[in-house]
């Protein structure tokens, strides 16, 4: 957390020691990459210790085949669309790097998401079945789950490539409390000069989608690295100028106000990403809860987010003030919040060994 | 100070507590298990191997444990982790140490992408390495073994690290794996070797390991020149039978058997291709051991 809030000086005073802490927890938050990248840019990677500078040379390398292989997936879905004129948006990670964000350099991924239009999703499957993406799941149930239930399509994969595929219509399931209008979305999509027929979502709603992803899609594993991706985005964005209140108003109109807040207030937080005070005010105005689920969600987030850093030394003290903070408020969790949360941990835990296992 | 100094209780203590960190060539390995089968395979295998001074950057931290209470009692497993990474699947307890030895490979492969890393045995002699790469099966550990045996130093029975800022090999000698078969090939074939518990049904079969003579211990810190790549085969019947084959095709050959030649991009073709270069290229197909040995031994005088 230390190095995320200043590369350059923990790159000067950081012991052997603190460098192993670093690597293993960005390891563990999948950030070895772009923590990488962050050393490479300074400048610093060549005084590095051999040891440490194997080790981020090598993350590097991870990086550039994973941005190579991600632009020849996006060619490949373009060309697949191009056909039939599927106007596709690429989602998530995929984006930053297809994009050339802030967020691209070390960014990782496993699956691209990309969004299709509701009305040509059915087009779009048959056409990407063609070109060799094959269905993961073929039982009924998961088949029907996704189908009914889900805001994509059963994961694809490449049968040559082995690269995976997931293909979505909107940003949220149907189901979810968030109602936000995909019709908006596609309003303000950005073409990729490079890709015809190839969007990324406007940079509020890059950062919108990002925080619902983390905050309302339950999927926390990565929640640093995401606060990370957001950290930048929203640095990108400038944190002067209009930009600030158009988030804060984008996510009014898209219904996000809620995961908006409290991206702003961990990142700032865990991160110090620099937003006007004003625009923050606004933000916590229109998308904060009561005060006491506001605590309840510190400790649980920040507890989650936070579970990289287990192994950690007493030197992540940012953290630990933070941790210890929201610690007393979390033993004031009734018990009736606790127990479904743990159960969910539990399941979390489960279904992330069984994701990893081979 | 090697591991072999430390007393029973003292290695189960590090291996139960704060982990045991200990250096394999060019790596340094911290090794996390609770468990006593890992404690006594640890010594009988790795008791030669220089233990780290504290506080000393370890590379690659590991942790070989049951994956949960209920688990030691019941049909007892274990689990190998990495940085929170759990790349396998719980195995069966009785595998613990092969799951350590397996999982350090893994790890090698997908973060060491300062080599090129070659799935391949690798023996030395005079300086010049000799490179098996094997699909399963080829008997690329079998003939590393008894190669070993008859005073070649292993650099590795399951990769090769061709080092990508030199193009020479880079020593990661751990346990020599036999499975099935080659367990009592290499018993009759060399009655010094010291192999372990054999481990049944395994992946792989039966499974046992064979310890690494001191001197290829002794010697983790030297390099080699790749002087040959030699694919095994063999095959009941055969004549032994050496015959070069083209650089081309070997060049394809190796980049299958590499882990990380995708991930290396430019800079695995750039390392192979050099290796390739360097080296005289055979398929060698052949029955007995002791002609293999012999064959094989005369490359290195002619070359």
């Amino acid at each position: 957390m230390r190095f995320l809030r200043d590369p350059e000086g923990s790159c000067e005073t950081f012991l052997s020691s603190e460098w192993e802490g670093l690597l293993r927890t960005a390891r563990r938050a999948n950030l070895l990459s772009r923590i990488a990248c962050i050393v490479h840019d300074i400048g610093h990677l060549e005084q590095l210790a051999p040891k440490v500078r194997d080790h981020l040379s090598s993350a590097l390398r991870v990086t550039e085949s994973n941005r190579l292989s991600v632009l020849q997936e996006v060619r490949k879905v373009r060309s697949a669309l191009a056909e039939q004129r599927v106007p596709v948006v690429i989602l998530k990670g995929a984006a930053y790097i297809a994009g050339e964000l802030a967020a691209a350099p070390g960014r990782l991924l496993s699956d691209i998401d990309i969004m299709v239009p509701v009305g040509q999703l059915q087009v779009a499957e048959r056409e990407l079945v063609a070109h060799g993406w094959m269905p993961t799941k073929f039982d009924a149930y998961d088949q029907r789950y996704y189908r009914q239930w889900m805001h994509e399509l059963p994961p694809l994969r490449h049968l040559e490539r082995g690269t995976n595929l997931d293909v979505h219509h909107t940003i949220l399931p149907p189901t979810a409390a968030l109602k936000p209008d995909v019709n908006k979305l596609w309003a303000e999509v950005v073409a990729l000069p490079s890709y015809e027929g190839v969007f990324v979502l406007s940079p509020a709603d890059m950062i919108l989608h990002s925080a619902t992803h983390l905050f309302h899609d339950g999927e926390l594993e990565n929640g640093l690295r995401d606060l990370v991706d957001m950290d930048a985005l929203i640095r990108q964005s400038g944190n002067d100028g209009s930009f600030p209140e158009h988030l804060v108003q984008r996510a009014v109109e898209l219904d996000l106000s809620r995961p908006l807040f409290y991206a702003l207030r961990y990142c700032t937080a865990l991160l110090g990403t620099p937003f006007p005070e004003q625009a923050s005010i606004l933000a916590e105005k229109n998308g904060s809860p009561d005060s006491l689920l506001v605590r309840l969600m510190d400790s649980l987030i920040v507890r989650s987010i936070c579970a990289v850093f287990i192994n950690e030394t007493p030197k992540m003290t940012h953290v630990a003030k933070f941790a210890l903070y929201v610690r007393s408020h979390y033993l004031r969790m009734p018990i009736y919040m606790l127990i479904p949360h743990l159960i969910r941990k539990q399941f979390i835990s489960e279904s992330r060994r069984q994701g990893t296992a081979r | 100070m090697k591991i072999a100094s430390l007393t029973t209780s003292e290695l189960a203590v590090r291996l139960g507590g704060e982990g045991l960190s200990f250096s394999i060539g060019d790596f340094d390995i911290c090794l996390k298990s609770p468990l006593e089968s890992v404690a006594k395979a640890v010594s009988f295998f790795y008791g030669d191997y220089r233990l780290c001074e504290a506080g000393r950057f370890i590379d690659y931290r590991v942790h070989v444990a049951p994956p949960s209470l209920f688990r030691r009692w019941f049909r007892p497993q274990v689990n190998f982790s990495f940085d929170g990474l759990m790349p396998f699947k719980p195995l069966p307890q009785v595998q613990a140490f092969a799951m350590f030895e397996w999982g350090l490979n893994w790890v090698i492969a997908n973060n060491a992408h300062q080599f090129l890393v070659i799935h391949a045995a690798v023996v030395e002699r005079h300086g010049r390495a000799l490179i098996f790469p094997g699909s399963p099966g080829s008997g690329k550990s079998t003939l590393c073994a008894a190669l070993v045996n008859r005073g070649w130093r292993l650099l590795s029975d399951e990769m090769a690290l061709i080092s990508l800022a030199n193009g020479l090999v880079t020593p990661f000698p751990r346990p020599v794996s036999l499975k099935n078969a080659s367990i009592d090939i290499i018993r009759m074939f060399a009655e010094e070797a010291v192999i372990g518990d054999v481990i049944h049904e395994t992946v792989k079969g039966s499974v046992a390991h064979m310890c690494v003579p001191v001197g290829s211990i002794e010697a983790c810190g030297q390099q080699a020149i790749p002087a040959a790549v030699i694919f095994p085969r063999w095959q009941a019947g055969a004549a032994s039978s050496l015959s070069e084959i083209p650089k081309g095709q070997t060049l394809l050959r190796v980049a299958e058997n590499s882990f990380n030649y995708n991930v290396l991009g430019i800079a695995g073709f750039n390392a192979l291709a050099d290796m390739i270069d360097r080296c005289r290229c055979y398929a060698y197909s052949y029955e007995f051991l002791d002609d293999a040995v012999e064959t094989i031994g005369g490359l290195v005088q002619n070359a």
